[in-house]
C-alpha cells in the first residue's frame, strides 16, 4: 500500500467507474461486444462493493471539502451498488436478443451509477448540481433506449424539458443562497441566520425552496408528479428498476444528509411544507392509482405514494423517540428488494412471452411460473404491509410515528390512503391469480435455464422479506460491515 | 408446549405442500393427522387447566404461559397464554377443522398440497389469535386469517359461478376486513402511545395495557370505538354484514364452509377478551345501543333467511341472527347470560356448521343452491334429511340440546335486567320457528323435481355426525359439566 493510495482514498470509487467508462468507450470504437461491456460494468461495480466493504472505517475519518463519508451514506451507496449489480445481471440475460446498441446502454448505466454515487456523498452544493445533471443526462437517454415509439419520444422529451427547467431553478436558488450566505456547504447554510435582515432572510428562503423544488421533482412528490406515470408507462421493466431504485435512493440519501446537517427542519415553514407535500403525495398517489387500467401507469402512481412514505421515514429520524432510528434501514432494504423483485419478475415474464398484451402482463402466471408468482405474492404483501413481512413493521413505525407526535390529520389521511393502497395491491394480486386462457400456449424461450437462475435470485430475495426482526438484518448486514453501528 | 399448538399445523401444512408432487392423497392425511394431534394436545391442556391437582405429566411441559422476546425496544413479545376460555375456542376450531377435512375426503382439489397448506395456516393462525396476549401478534394472526380466506376463495372457490362476480365479491370482503383491521391497528397504537404517556413504558402486552384507563378522556373513547367497530365488522353485525352471504356462496366446493366461522369466532373472542375488560364505564353507555343492534340483527336475519331463494344465503342470514343473540347476551351485565353465552357459542357453532356441510352435500348432487331445484328429497336420501332436521331443530332450540339450555339461560338473564325489552324480544323465537319450517319444507317436502343419482353420506361421515349429535345432547342434558368449575363472568370482566 503506497501512501498516495491512502491520501486520495475517497476518490477511488469515482475514478474506477470513470476508468471503466473510458475503457468501454474506446473498446466500442473498435468492436461491439456485449459480453465485454457486461464484464466491464460488473467488475467496476464489484470493485466498488469490495472497496466499501474493506475501507468503510477509514473512509469515515476523512475530512474532505467536497465529499462526506458517514455510515448512513455508505449504507445507501451499498444499496445502490447492490441494485446496480442485480440490474446488470438482469440486463445481460434479458436484453441480449433485442437489436439495440447494447454497449451504449451499459455506458449510460455506468454514468448513472457515477452520478448517483457522487450525489450520495456530496457535501457541497457544487458537487450536488454536477451529479444531478449527470443523472438527468443518463436518464433521458435510458427512457428512450428500449422503446422507439412516439410515446417514448414524447415522454423522454417531456422529462428532459422539465428537468432542464428544474435545473435552472436549482441554479437560481444556488445563486441566491451564495449571494447572501457566501458559503455553499450544507452545514453552513443556516449558521448565521440571526444576522440577516428581513429581505435577506426572504431571499435565502426563496433559494432553498427552489432547491427543494428541484429535488422534489426528481423524486416525484405531489405537485411535481405529473410526468412520472408517462415515464413508467413507456419504459422497459429493467429500466424501471434503475429509475425507481438508483435515481430515487440517491436523491433520498442526499435529502437525509441535507436534513440532518443543515438545520432546515428547525424552521417551521420548511417543516410544514415538506410535511404537507409528503402527506398529499401519499394520498393522491394511492387515490389516482385506483382509476388506472394500465399496470405500468398504476405503478407510476404508486411510486409517488412510496416516495411520500420515504420522506416521512426520513423526517422520523429527527424524532425525540429513539426507536424510530432503525426504521430507515428496514424501510429502504424493503423498498429496494421489493422493487427489484417486482420489476425483475416482470422482465422475466416479458422476455419469455413475446405476445403478451399490455394490460394483463401477469395473467395466468400462476400456472406457468409457480415460484415466480409465489415470490410476487410475498413482494405485494410486503409493499402493502401485510404482517409476516418487513412492510408491516414499516407500516407500524410510520403509524406510530404519526400517532406519537399527535399528527391526527396526517394519521387519518395515511389510514385512508393505506386502505386504498391495500385495495390496489390486492387488485394486482387478483390479476396474477386470474385464470383466463389467453397466455396459455406461450413460453417460447431459448435459454431454459436462464429463467430459473434469475427466478431463483428473485425467490431468495423475496424469502428475505418474510422476516424475523430488525436484528436479523442487523446481524447479517451491519455487524459484518460496521462494528458498533449507530447513527450519531 | 403452547407454541406447539401453533407450529404443528403450520409445519404440517408445509410438509403437505412439499409432498404434493409425490401423491395427491398424502396431503389430506397429513392435514388430518396434524389436526388430530392438536385436538388431543388441547384436550390434555384443558384437563391440566381444569384439574391442576391431577398431575398426569410434569407441569413444565403443560405450562400455560410462554414468552419469547422479539423486538424488545418497542415491547413486542411473542407471548402466549391459555386459560379456560381460549382452550374452549381452540377446541371449537380444531373441531371445525376436523369436520371440514373429514367431509371433504371425496372432493378433488386442483393442487391439494397448496390447498391444505392454506387450510392448515388458517387453523394455526386462528389458534394463535386465541393464544396471544400481545396485541401486535393478535393483529398479525387476524390478518393472516383474512388472506388465507381470500386465497381459498380465489383459487378453489366454486367454479360454476362467473369469475368476475366472484372477484368483485372477494374484493368487497377484502376491503371491509381491511378497514376493520386497520382501524384496530390504529386503536392498538393509540393505546400503546397512551400507556407510554402515563407510565413511560413501550409495551403491547394486553395484561399491562388493561390498566391504562384512568382519566376517562376523549382518547379512551376513540380507542374503544375503534376496537368495537373492527370487531363488529368481523363478527359480522348488521351494518357491515354484506360480505358474509357472498363469501359463503363462493367458498370452496366440498365442505370448507366453516372458513368464515374461524373469522367470526375470533371476532367474538376479541370482543370478550379485549373490548369488555377495558371498556369499564363505556360499557354502560353503549349497552342499550348494542342491545338494540342485537335485536335488529335477530329480526333482520330471520326475515331475510325466510325470503332468500338461495340455501347458502338463507343459512348465512340465520348466522347473522345468531350473532344478534350473542350480542344481546354479551352486553347484558348478568352472570346467567354469560354462562348461556359460552354454551351458545359452542352449540350454535356445531349445529350451524353441520347445516352448512349438509347443504354442500346437497350441492354436490344438484350443482346449485337454489330452492327451486330442490323439493321432495325425503324420498331419495336416507341419512341427510334426518340429520338436517335434527340440526335445524337444535339450532332453533330443541329441548335436550345445548342450544335450548343456553337460550333459556340467556333469556332468563336478559329478563332479569331488561324486562320490557325481553318481552318484545321473545317474539323472535316465533320468527325462528317460521324460518326453519319454511326452509325445511322447501327442501325436503313437496314434489320431486329432479331424478338424479344421489350420493348419500358415507359410513365414516355418518358416524362422525352421530357422534356430534350425541355431543350436543350431552351438553344439553348435563350443562353443569361446563358450568361447575368456573365463573365465566369473572373471566370476562377481570
Amino acid at each position: 500500500m503506497t501512501p498516495i493510495f491512502f491520501k486520495y482514498l475517497e476518490f477511488f470509487p469515482f475514478v474506477s467507474i470513470m476508468f471503466s467508462i473510458f475503457f468501454g468507450t474506446f473498446f466500442t470504437v473498435f468492436k461491439r461486444s456485449s459480453i465485454f461491456m457486461f464484464l466491464n460494468t460488473l467488475l467496476s461495480i464489484l470493485f466498488n462493493i469490495f472497496y466499501f466493504y474493506f475501507f468503510n472505517n477509514k473512509l469515515c475519518n476523512i475530512n474532505n471539502f467536497f465529499f462526506h463519508f458517514d455510515k448512513l451514506s455508505i449504507f445507501f451507496s451499498l444499496l445502490i451498488l447492490f441494485s446496480g449489480l442485480v440490474i446488470v445481471l438482469f440486463s445481460y440475460f434479458c436484453l441480449c436478443e433485442k437489436n439495440i446498441y447494447i454497449s451504449e446502454y451499459y455506458l449510460l448505466l455506468l454514468l448513472l451509477m457515477l452520478g448517483s454515487l457522487s450525489l450520495n456523498f456530496a457535501k457541497h452544493i457544487f458537487i450536488f448540481f454536477i451529479s444531478v445533471e449527470i443523472i438527468t443526462l443518463s436518464t433521458v437517454g435510458l427512457i428512450y433506449f428500449f422503446n422507439k415509439s412516439k410515446t417514448a419520444i414524447e415522454a423522454s422529451l417531456k422529462y428532459m424539458i422539465f428537468s432542464s427547467f428544474v435545473s435552472l431553478f436549482i441554479l437560481f436558488g444556488i445563486g441566491l443562497i451564495y449571494f447572501i450566505n457566501g458559503n455553499l456547504e450544507y452545514i453552513h447554510l443556516f449558521s448565521n441566520l440571526q444576522k440577516y435582515d428581513f429581505y435577506e432572510k426572504i431571499s435565502i428562503f426563496l433559494g432553498i425552496t427552489m432547491l427543494l423544488m428541484g429535488i422534489f421533482f426528481k423524486i416525484s412528490l405531489f405537485p411535481f408528479h405529473f410526468i412520472f406515470p408517462d415515464v413508467y408507462q413507456v419504459s422497459d421493466p429493467i429500466y424501471l428498476m434503475c429509475f425507481s431504485i438508483i435515481n430515487k435512493i440517491s436523491f433520498l440519501s442526499f435529502l437525509t444528509y441535507f436534513f440532518l446537517c443543515s438545520s432546515i427542519l428547525q424552521i417551521k415553514f420548511f417543516y410544514i411544507l415538506i410535511y404537507i407535500m409528503s402527506v398529499l403525495s401519499i394520498f393522491f398517489g394511492n387515490f389516482l392509482a385506483i382509476f388506472q387500467k394500465n399496470l405500468k401507469r398504476l405503478l407510476g402512481y404508486l411510486s409517488i405514494s412510496q416516495s411520500g412514505y420515504s420522506i416521512i421515514v426520513i423526517l422520523s429520524l429527527l424524532n425525540k423517540f429513539t426507536y424510530f432510528l432503525e426504521n430507515i434501514f428496514l424501510y429502504f432494504i424493503n423498498y429496494v428488494i421489493c422493487n427489484i423483485c417486482f420489476f425483475g419478475s416482470m422482465a422475466i415474464i416479458k422476455r419469455c412471452n413475446f405476445y403478451i398484451k399490455k394490460n394483463n402482463i401477469f395473467s395466468n402466471i400462476y400456472n406457468s411460473y409457480f415460484l415466480l408468482s409465489l415470490s410476487m405474492f410475498i413482494v405485494l404483501f410486503s409493499l402493502s404491509g401485510v404482517p409476516p413481512t418487513i412492510g408491516f413493521i414499516n407500516k407500524l413505525y410510520i403509524f406510530s410515528y404519526s400517532i406519537c407526535n399527535h399528527f391526527w390529520i396526517m394519521s387519518l389521511v395515511i389510514l385512508i390512503s393505506n386502505i386504498l393502497g391495500m385495495y390496489i395491491y390486492f387488485k394486482i394480486l387478483i390479476s396474477i391469480c386470474n385464470d383466463n386462457k389467453i397466455n396459455n400456449n406461450l413460453c417460447k424461450y431459448d435459454f431454459y435455464y436462464i429463467k430459473d437462475i434469475l427466478g431463483i435470485i428473485i425467490f431468495v430475495m423475496s424469502i428475505c422479506l418474510i422476516f424475523f426482526n430488525f436484528s436479523f438484518f442487523y446481524n447479517f448486514f451491519f455487524k459484518i460491515l460496521f462494528s458498533g453501528f449507530s447513527l450519531k | 408446549m403452547l407454541p406447539l399448538l401453533i407450529f404443528i399445523p403450520f409445519f404440517g401444512g408445509i410438509i403437505s405442500f412439499l409432498l404434493q408432487k409425490i401423491s395427491n392423497k398424502l396431503p389430506k392425511f397429513i392435514a388430518m393427522f396434524s389436526i388430530l394431534l392438536i385436538f388431543l394436545l388441547n384436550i390434555f391442556m384443558f384437563v391440566h387447566i381444569t384439574f391442576p391437582k391431577l398431575d398426569l405429566f410434569c407441569i413444565n411441559f403443560f405450562s400455560n404461559k410462554f414468552c419469547f422476546t422479539w423486538m424488545e425496544d418497542i415491547g413486542i413479545h411473542f407471548s402466549l397464554y391459555e386459560d379456560i376460555f381460549s382452550s374452549y375456542m381452540i377446541f371449537l376450531t380444531t373441531l371445525l377443522g376436523l369436520l371440514s377435512i373429514i367431509f371433504s375426503y371425496y372432493e378433488i382439489y386442483k393442487n391439494p398440497g397448496t390447498f391444505y397448506l392454506n387450510v392448515l395456516i388458517l387453523i394455526s393462525s386462528t389458534i394463535g389469535s386465541f393464544l396471544s396476549t400481545n396485541l401486535i401478534f393478535f393483529f398479525c394472526f387476524l390478518e393472516i386469517i383474512i388472506f388465507t380466506i381470500c386465497f381459498l376463495n380465489i383459487f378453489w372457490g366454486s367454479k360454476d359461478i362467473d369469475t368476475s362476480i366472484k372477484f368483485s365479491c372477494i374484493k368487497k370482503f377484502f376491503l371491509q376486513s381491511q378497514i376493520s383491521s386497520l382501524v384496530m391497528l390504529f386503536s392498538i397504537l393509540l393505546l400503546f402511545n397512551y400507556y407510554h404517556s402515563i407510565y413511560g413504558v413501550w409495551t403491547f402486552d394486553f395484561n399491562l395495557l388493561k390498566h391504562a384507563f384512568i382519566n376517562k378522556s376523549v382518547i379512551e373513547n376513540i380507542i374503544l370505538f375503534g376496537f368495537l367497530l373492527s370487531f363488529i365488522i368481523k363478527i359480522p353485525s348488521i351494518p357491515f354484514h354484506t360480505w358474509l352471504p357472498d363469501v359463503m356462496l363462493f367458498s370452496p366446493r366440498g365442505n370448507f364452509v366453516d372458513l368464515i366461522g374461524f373469522l367470526s369466532k375470533v371476532g367474538i373472542y376479541g370482543l370478550l377478551r379485549f373490548f369488555i375488560p377495558i371498556s369499564g364505564n363505556i360499557f354502560y353507555k353503549i349497552q342499550y345501543f348494542m342491545i338494540l343492534l342485537g335485536i335488529i340483527n335477530v329480526f333482520y336475519g330471520t326475515f331475510m333467511a325466510s325470503i332468500k331463494n338461495n340455501l347458502k344465503h338463507a343459512l348465512a342470514y340465520i348466522n347473522i341472527s345468531h350473532v344478534g343473540i350473542i350480542l344481546l347476551s354479551m352486553f347484558n351485565f348478568n352472570n346467567l347470560s354469560y354462562e348461556g353465552l359460552f354454551l351458545y357459542i359452542i352449540s350454535s357453532t356445531i349445529s350451524s356448521s353441520l347445516l352448512f356441510i349438509l347443504s354442500s352435500k346437497l350441492y354436490n348432487n344438484f350443482n346449485t343452491y337454489n330452492f327451486k331445484s330442490f323439493g321432495g328429497l325425503w324420498k331419495i336420501f336416507n341419512t341427510i334429511p334426518g340429520f338436517f332436521l335434527f340440526f335445524a331443530l337444535s339450532n332453533f332450540g330443541l329441548p335436550g340440546t345445548g342450544n335450548f339450555i343456553s337460550e333459556i339461560l340467556i333469556f332468563i338473564g336478559f329478563f332479569l335486567s331488561h324486562q320490557k325489552i325481553s318481552i318484545f324480544f321473545a317474539f323472535s323465537l316465533m320468527l325462528f320457528a317460521f324460518c326453519y319450517i319454511k326452509l325445511f319444507h322447501r327442501i325436503f317436502y313437496g314434489s320431486l323435481k329432479n331424478n338424479l343419482k344421489c350420493c348419500d353420506l358415507s359410513f365414516v361421515e355418518t358416524l362422525f355426525v352421530s357422534l356430534l349429535i350425541l355431543f350436543l345432547i350431552f351438553i344439553g342434558l348435563f350443562p353443569n359439566f361446563i358450568f361447575n368449575n368456573f365463573n365465566f363472568f369473572d373471566i370476562c370482566f377481570n
